[in-house]
């Protein structure tokens, strides 16, 4: 287990055992408890109004990021290699940047671009955990890195999928039909999307 | 509807009724900007959303001059993201758009829109900032009036 707390920065580095023994609060764990910032990340842990829930698939590696949202804080569990998780706490109104920084939205030069079908199973292997499957469902949609978001409320939940490549960033949508499609957007749609994941 | 106008260059744009446009102070950078800002918010106070004109002298071509704002936007604003960028027409001349977030002085999470240009060595800007979980709802509005950007000699809305 793992829960290193460097308090000149206030980051706190732990693995998924050590945040399940700080949400439990074992013995082990109450001095690092006592910290203010770590504190204030557990309350939001604690009584969560919104969850939020972010895969993100390269070729060769996927991470899931996590968060727990109260009108006062956002407790933030970020993947950083492998089992190492960082726990971080902000304002809500900072969520949706630290959204944006995970899943790297930024520009993409691309040229003409049209919205194309994609096969349900080619979805799922995106986020699959044996590389081969995630590494050739990636080549088939035209991706380097894949992210799935979800924000769930008690009554409500917001779900957004996007995959990012040499064609630029394309939302998964449903045509309607059954069927699933890639369609071209912007650092600009994703950004008023996150920016609107919070039930008003 | 309420107008926007650099003086000294004849470069203009709407804003939305109700903005206070903010004479500009005096000396070389401040006699550049005139910015509009929106009416004072209810209580809670919030961030007042905000349309910047602003007219320089680069002494750049247009890469040069983006290159460099690309530089400096990230050193002068608080944990700056870029969003987006893309190569447009403003005011009926080749330019671009940019969207990036950043965190204010007093930690409001604010989104910056920007539309620029260069004509004549004079680089022109439109700035839009709001905080960032209203941009959504006025992002539209506040395109409408960058767009209706104009420049003496017939450049633009």
């Amino acid at each position: 287990m793992r829960v290193d707390l460097d308090r000149s920065t206030g980051s706190l580095r732990l693995d998924d055992e050590g945040f399940e023994a700080l949400v439990a609060g074992t013995d082990a764990t109450q001095e690092v408890r006592a910290d203010p910032a770590v504190a204030a990340a557990l309350r939001a842990v604690d009584t969560a109004e919104v969850r939020v829930c972010v895969d993100v698939a390269g070729r060769g590696l996927t991470q899931t990021h996590l968060a727990w949202v109260t009108p006062e804080a956002v407790a933030l569990l970020l993947s950083v290699t492998g089992h190492e998780r960082q726990l971080i706490t902000t304002a809500p109104q900072h969520l949706a940047a630290a959204v944006a920084r995970v899943v790297r939205i930024g520009p993409r030069k691309v040229g003409e671009r049209t919205a194309v079908e994609v096969d349900q199973d080619v979805l799922e292997d995106l986020f699959h955990a044996d590389e081969t499957r995630r590494w050739s469902a990636m080549t088939v949609a035209g991706a380097d890195l894949a992210w799935t978001l979800s924000a769930t409320w008690d009554d409500g939940e917001r779900l957004l999928s996007v995959v990012d490549g040499p064609s630029g960033l394309q939302a998964v949508e449903p045509d309607g039909e059954g069927r699933w499609r890639l369609v071209p957007v912007t650092g600009t749609w994703v950004w008023r999307r996150l920016t609107t994941l919070l039930p008003d | 509807m309420s107008v926007l106008e650099h003086s000294g260059t004849g470069a203009r744009m709407t804003v939305p009724e109700g903005w206070e446009v903010v004479e500009p102070g005096t000396g070389e950078v401040a006699e550049a900007v005139v910015t509009a800002l929106e009416p004072p918010r209810q209580a809670p106070v919030g961030f007042r959303a905000n349309l910047v004109l602003s007219v320089v002298g680069t002494g750049l071509d247009f890469r040069q001059w983006q290159v460099n704002t690309d530089i400096m936007l990230p050193q002068a604003l608080t944990d700056f993201v870029l969003l987006d960028l893309e190569r447009l027409e403003v005011a009926g001349h080749p330019g671009g758009r940019r969207l990036a977030r950043h965190v204010g002085p007093d930690g409001t999470d604010l989104t910056l829109e920007q539309w620029f240009t260069l004509v004549d060595g004079a680089g022109i800007t439109v700035s839009a900032t709001v905080d960032s979980w209203r941009y959504d709802a006025v992002a539209d509005e506040l395109a409408t009036h960058a767009r209706s950007l104009s420049l003496p000699g017939g450049g633009g809305a």
